[in-house]
């Protein structure tokens, strides 16, 4: 690619704003030619090369409005793209209630699953230990892949981090505020197992025993689950854009 | 590069039939297009020729146009033609464009016309 001193800026404001490098090369080298043809253009009207030049840039637009239209245009190919907001800052919460219900009713399975073999009610630590790994997994694992994944989108959407950024921030905040919330309801949780019927049961009993959910080493897990999981996709795409600007 | 003005909102949508219009004509290359544009709106359209590219990018995601490197005038570039898909868009948005511009000179129409009148 011939250097320009204009196109250069642009192509290092498009990759740094996250556009792929294959569409930012194309975009850069469809402008270049075009000011090829306006520079050609002008100087068969008698201009000099160097006025040509000036006079075919300015023609083609101001680098910065160029390169933001380009990364609008491209952000808005997607339903996602256009409707940022809603994608990144509303949808989060149902998506991570949609996740813990799925993982809630995973468990579910497994236990009436294994009720069905004739699994005999476990020994109360087995049960707590169940309970406890059910309760992480719902309530720390689920909302952190959610993250990953949500995030994951938001860069391929909208290229854009402070959309990866506030979608595993309003992640955590909604995960480590569940636990607070129903605290009181949550440590109650009972289940129970009939192999005779074949029926098993995840229940809310009134009092059967409680887990330490509340505690702060639980809530902190929640909290950095998702903001973990949102800081290691923005540096990796923070990487991704470096080597990009340096190939 | 300097600053340049852009359209006023109420073209929203113009430039996309504008394009799709010049090129169902014939396949054409950004540069060969935007003097095209020129020519056929009687130098009446202002815009950063550049800005032409993101609109094409974006009729040729939306699968209106279709692009394909060619050589022309002993150098390669990248020719835009519209597929059938956007022979279609462009039939509907250019009803709705001339159904909306009548109904707007007919509103300007009736409001020379209700200007109020002295005795």
């Amino acid at each position: 690619m011939p250097s320009h001193e204009p196109f250069e800026s642009i192509r290092e404001q498009l990759i740094c704003r996250g556009l792929p490098l294959d569409y930012v090369e194309h975009s850069v080298a469809e402008l270049i030619d075009h000011h090829s043809d306006i520079t050609q253009e002008l100087c068969c009207k008698g201009l000099t090369l160097e006025e040509a030049k000036g006079r075919a840039t300015e023609r083609l637009g101001d680098s910065r409005t160029l390169a933001t239209r380009i990364v609008r245009d491209y952000q808005r190919r997607t339903w996602c793209g256009r409707w940022p907001l809603v994608s990144f800052a509303l949808a989060p919460l149902p998506l991570v209630i949609l996740g813990q219900a799925l993982v809630a009713f995973a468990i579910y399975a497994c236990l009436f699953v294994l009720a069905s073999c004739g699994l005999e009610e476990p020994s109360r630590a087995v049960a707590d230990a169940i309970i406890k790994a059910s309760l992480f997994l719902m309530l720390t694992i689920a909302p952190a892949i959610v993250a990953f994944w949500w995030s994951r989108m938001a860069l391929k959407k909208t290229r854009s981090r402070v959309y990866a950024a506030a979608t595993c921030i309003i992640i955590a905040t909604y995960a480590s505020g569940f636990i607070s919330s129903v605290e009181g309801e949550c440590i109650s949780l009972g289940y129970s197992l009939d192999p005779v019927s074949a029926i098993s049961q995840i229940e809310v009993s009134q009092v059967v025993r409680s887990f330490p959910t509340s505690s702060q080493l639980c809530r902190l897990s929640q909290l950095m689950g998702p903001l973990t999981m949102g800081a290691i996709t923005i540096l990796f795409d923070t990487r991704l854009r470096r080597r990009a600007l340096l190939a | 590069m300097n600053k340049r003005r852009t359209n006023p909102d109420y073209l929203n949508g113009v430039p996309e039939l504008v394009v799709l219009k010049l090129l169902a004509e014939r396949p054409m290359y950004g540069y060969e297009l935007v003097k095209a544009l020129r020519e056929a709106s009687d130098q009446s359209l202002d815009f950063g020729e550049g800005c032409i590219y993101p609109l094409l990018h974006k009729l040729e995601k939306r699968g209106d146009l279709a692009s394909r490197r060619m050589v022309v005038g002993g150098r390669s570039r990248v020719v835009y033609r519209v597929t059938p898909s956007g022979g279609h868009t462009f039939k509907a948005s250019a009803k709705q464009w001339n159904r909306i511009t009548s109904a707007i000179s007919s509103i300007l129409q009736g409001g020379e016309d209700a200007k109020p009148r002295t005795v």
